[in-house]
């Protein structure tokens, strides 16, 4: 997917939630669905399980309007953070522009959360994308929890961020934090704008 | 020294004030940036003046920018031609304080807005404070770019309003003190109180009638001052009455309320707008770059300024890679073409990279030419030429052409016998138009010139060779009326004439027969020809033939023998070749009866032995060979003597080596 077209004057940016189960993905989705006006979001597409698992992915695709002459598009998905929807998560990576890696912050999670990080490498790896190269946020959410159920954020750093990506705390839940990782990241995507590997015709 | 209490007098302006005296003493946590917003000619432009008269008193080293959006423009400009873009930016972001005056005069160069954005950003990461004045309030700004305006949204705004009438006397009184026709209080005050709209109808008014009382004698009245300034008073008082309160801010210049909270997604929007922004400058600030750099080049720039002046419509870095390429081969195109042609090298396509099909025609026609031309024979030089009465015409002549090339006897058709030094002449002529810069020379004879014709075998081989010639400086034809026979060539030499002529280049032809004797000569050609001037070279008179003779002796035993050279300087000839055989069988025999050569034994060599004719069929006329038959009798070999190459008899006045 191009990030600029210069034909038709569009910027489209793909940005792709990833992290495992019930770490708060779709959450972020809805919170943002919830404070983008009507005139400028598209439908919540959410395949969901009858509890609540997303089964195929959630699409929010946001209208930014005309800026400096493009018409600007923020495209959002996430994964199905359960192990047997590989397949779909490797459809979904393809082309993002932009990852955010939602972690639960719970520490019996841990593992969890390792195990995705490792998913989401090798998927991208599959797809010959190098995650270094690529615009990678991590969330830490559920830091509203109590303090005993979860790791501290320098402590999910040292064991998630060892590349040192911008990371951030947040409660998906109540939006602390997800439009601060919707920024960052985008801000990452946008600045690969003027090089000459981020613009297709 | 302009002051910024004055701004304090009125309480509406005490703010803006106070924040100006804050950047000044550089007393508080950076505003970055002030905005001061005020009407034109409410005093921002002063109040800036103010600001750094204030901070150059407490620190007189302080390094203070005070721009307004053209000379900004215009700085950058000239750093960009120089190559110094980046260092004029540093110093910007240097400067201990940056004052930019009417920045919303900025919408008309929108390249530049992305660098004061920058500058915003660079400034405020480095602490370095940064004043901007607006005519308008944010919110009724159009025309700057997205992360311009959020940067002006982030600094501090105050307002600034037409100062009061007992600021603007104080104001006034300032300017007086340095205007050349001093003006009395009671003035002032009446000026200070005329209705005007603006602070700088006030200065002006000021300066008007400074310069009025400087001329009168006479010093004015209040009522004299508010009649010549064609104002009543904004008060309707009498002069000198309690000046009016301070004029408040009006409610159209007070800026719409700005959200301290926006909500999430305004500020996401925001960001991203910023963001995008911030990219597309970048482009556009690479493609300024570029122009500059191709532009101080001599290149044009059309293209990319076509990007600049439109929204992004193409990949820039596809286009600025497209152009860089284009550039760098039209340049080596003008490069090949000024060492194969220099004529070509100033052609306008060789500056335009849109015209790289064109540039390349030129070179391959710049190639085709390239292919070496006959020129003239080094050794013969104008310089050298001796003249007598009888080529006086012909040297003033050549004279002129040398002076004019093409514009003054072109062509020049010299006509004259067997041996009376028209090669010669042709010769040292082209060389003297050589060196004169007029290039390429080709000098070659008519023989060898209807020999390169037959010798085109297709189409493509004579577009070639035609333009071999096309492009030359000067054209030399030698031995014209040996052309006769040959039809195709003296096409394409008419055709050659014309395009020449057109071109006004210098062509000069010599034939040994008039023009009306060579009935085989087209007759389009003969009338080119007799559009030109035609100077007879008739056979070398007494003069001209001493000095052949002297120049033949030398090196003799007779050298200096004046009689010998008087004997054989006053022997009729037709030709040099005919002098320079007497003398040649003079000294043979000579040299065969061990003597020194005289006078005698010139009368015995040739005047009791018979004369060597030149025979026709061995000295065709134009023939230049240079090899001599010896005398008879004197040598008993008939094999040729060689004494020259080419002999130096066939030519006009040759310096004898």
């Amino acid at each position: 997917m191009p990030l600029v077209n210069f034909t038709t004057r569009e910027i489209t940016c793909k940005l792709v939630y990833y992290g495992p189960g019930r770490s708060g993905k779709t959450t972020n989705l809805l919170y943002i669905h919830g404070r983008v006006p009507q005139d400028r979001r598209g439908n919540l597409i959410s395949l969901a399980t009858q509890s609540d698992r997303t089964l195929f992915f959630d699409f929010l695709p946001l209208e930014l309007g005309v800026i400096s002459g493009f018409t600007t598009r923020f495209q959002l998905y996430t994964v199905p953070g359960q192990v047997y929807y590989n397949a779909t998560r490797r459809l979904v990576l393809q082309g993002a522009d932009g990852v955010v890696f939602v972690a639960d912050s719970q520490a019996r999670r841990f593992e969890d959360n390792l195990e995705s990080f490792q998913n989401l490498q090798e998927n991208l790896l599959e797809q010959g994308v190098d995650i270094r190269q690529l615009p990678l946020v991590l969330q830490y959410n559920k830091q509203d929890l109590p303090g005993d159920l979860i790791l501290a954020r320098p402590d999910l750093d040292d064991t998630l961020n060892f590349r040192a990506v911008p990371s951030l705390g947040a409660d998906a839940l109540h939006g602390a934090g997800v439009f601060e990782t919707l920024k960052l990241v985008s801000s990452l995507v946008l600045q690969r704008l003027s090089t000459p590997s981020g613009s297709e015709r | 020294m302009r002051d910024l209490d004055t701004f304090a007098l009125d309480p509406a302006n005490r703010p803006a004030a106070t924040a100006a005296r804050s950047v000044a003493d550089a007393s508080g946590v950076p505003f970055a940036p002030l905005v001061v917003v005020g009407a034109p000619g409410s005093g921002k432009t002063e109040l800036l003046g103010a600001i750094a008269d204030r901070l150059q008193a407490s620190h007189p080293r302080a390094k203070v920018e005070l721009l307004d959006p053209d000379a900004l423009v215009e700085q950058e400009r000239r750093a960009q031609l120089a190559g110094r873009g980046e260092e004029s930016r540093a110093a910007l972001v240097e400067a201990d304080l940056l004052l930019l005056d009417d920045l919303d005069r900025l919408t008309r160069y929108r390249d530049a807005q992305g660098l004061v954005a920058d500058l915003l950003d660079a400034r405020r990461s480095a602490g370095r404070e940064v004043v901007v004045t607006l005519s308008r309030p944010l919110a009724r700004l159009s025309g700057l770019d997205a992360r311009l305006l959020r940067r002006l949204s982030e600094g501090t705004t105050v307002q600034l309003t037409l100062p009061g009438a007992e600021a603007r006397l104080t104001i006034l009184r300032r300017h007086s003190g340095v205007a050349p026709g001093r003006l009395s209080e009671t003035v002032l005050r009446a000026i200070a109180t005329a209705d005007f709209s603006s602070l700088r109808d006030y200065t002006g008014a000021l300066a008007r009638l400074s310069a009025f009382q400087e001329a009168s004698a006479v010093p004015l009245s209040p009522e004299d001052c508010l009649t010549l300034i064609g104002v009543g008073r904004s008060d309707g008082r009498t002069v000198g009455a309690v000046l009016p309160a301070p004029l408040a801010a009006s409610e159209s210049e007070t800026p719409p309320a700005v959200p301290s909270d926006h909500d999430e997604f305004s500020q996401f929007l925001s960001d991203v707008e910023a963001g995008v922004s911030e990219q597309v400058d970048r482009w556009r600030r690479r493609i300024g770059e570029a122009v500059s750099r191709w532009a101080a080049t001599g290149l044009r720039t059309a293209r990319l300024e076509q990007l600049l002046e439109q929204e992004v419509t193409a990949d820039p870095e596809l286009v600025l890679a497209g152009y860089e390429r284009d550039a760098g081969a039209i340049l080596a195109l003008a490069q090949e073409a000024a060492s194969l042609a220099p004529d070509l090298a100033g052609a306008a396509v060789f500056r335009d990279p849109d015209q790289l099909a064109a540039a390349r025609g030129l070179v391959e026609q710049a190639r085709s030419r390239a292919a070496p031309l006959s020129a003239p024979l080094a050794r013969y030089r104008w310089e050298d030429l001796a003249g007598g009465p009888a080529s006086r015409l012909v040297l003033l002549a050549g004279r002129d052409i040398i002076g004019e090339p093409g514009r003054r006897y072109s062509p020049l058709l010299i006509v004259g016998g067997p041996g009376t030094g028209k090669s010669h002449l042709l010769h040292a002529l082209g060389n003297a138009l050589a060196a004169r810069g007029v290039g390429p020379v080709a000098c070659l004879g008519a023989p060898a010139f209807a020999a390169e014709v037959r010798g085109v075998a297709d189409a493509d081989a004579l577009t070639t060779w035609r333009h071999r010639y096309r492009w030359v400086g000067a054209f030399l034809l030698d031995d014209l009326h040996l052309m006769v026979e040959e039809r195709r060539a003296q096409e394409e030499l008419s055709q050659l004439v014309a395009e020449l002529l057109e071109g006004q280049r210098q062509m000069v032809f010599a034939s040994a027969r008039p023009l009306e004797e060579l009935s085989g000569l087209s007759a389009r050609l003969a009338a080119q020809l007799h559009g030109g001037l035609l100077v007879e070279l008739p056979p070398p008179d007494r003069e001209m033939r001493l000095i052949v003779v002297k120049r033949l002796l030398v090196g003799s035993a007779a050298a200096q023998d004046a009689a010998l050279a008087d004997y054989l300087a006053g022997r009729p000839a037709e030709s040099f070749r005919e002098v320079q055989a007497s003398v040649q069988r003079v000294l043979n025999a000579a040299a065969a009866q061990r003597v020194v050569p005289s006078p005698a034994l010139a009368r015995e060599v040739l005047e009791v032995l018979p004369p060597v004719t030149l025979r026709a069929g061995r000295s065709r006329p134009g023939n230049s060979s240079g090899i001599l038959s010896p005398g008879l009798g004197l040598v008993k070999s008939r094999e040729k003597t060689v004494t020259e190459w080419p002999a130096v008899a066939d030519r006009l006045l040759a310096e004898l080596r």
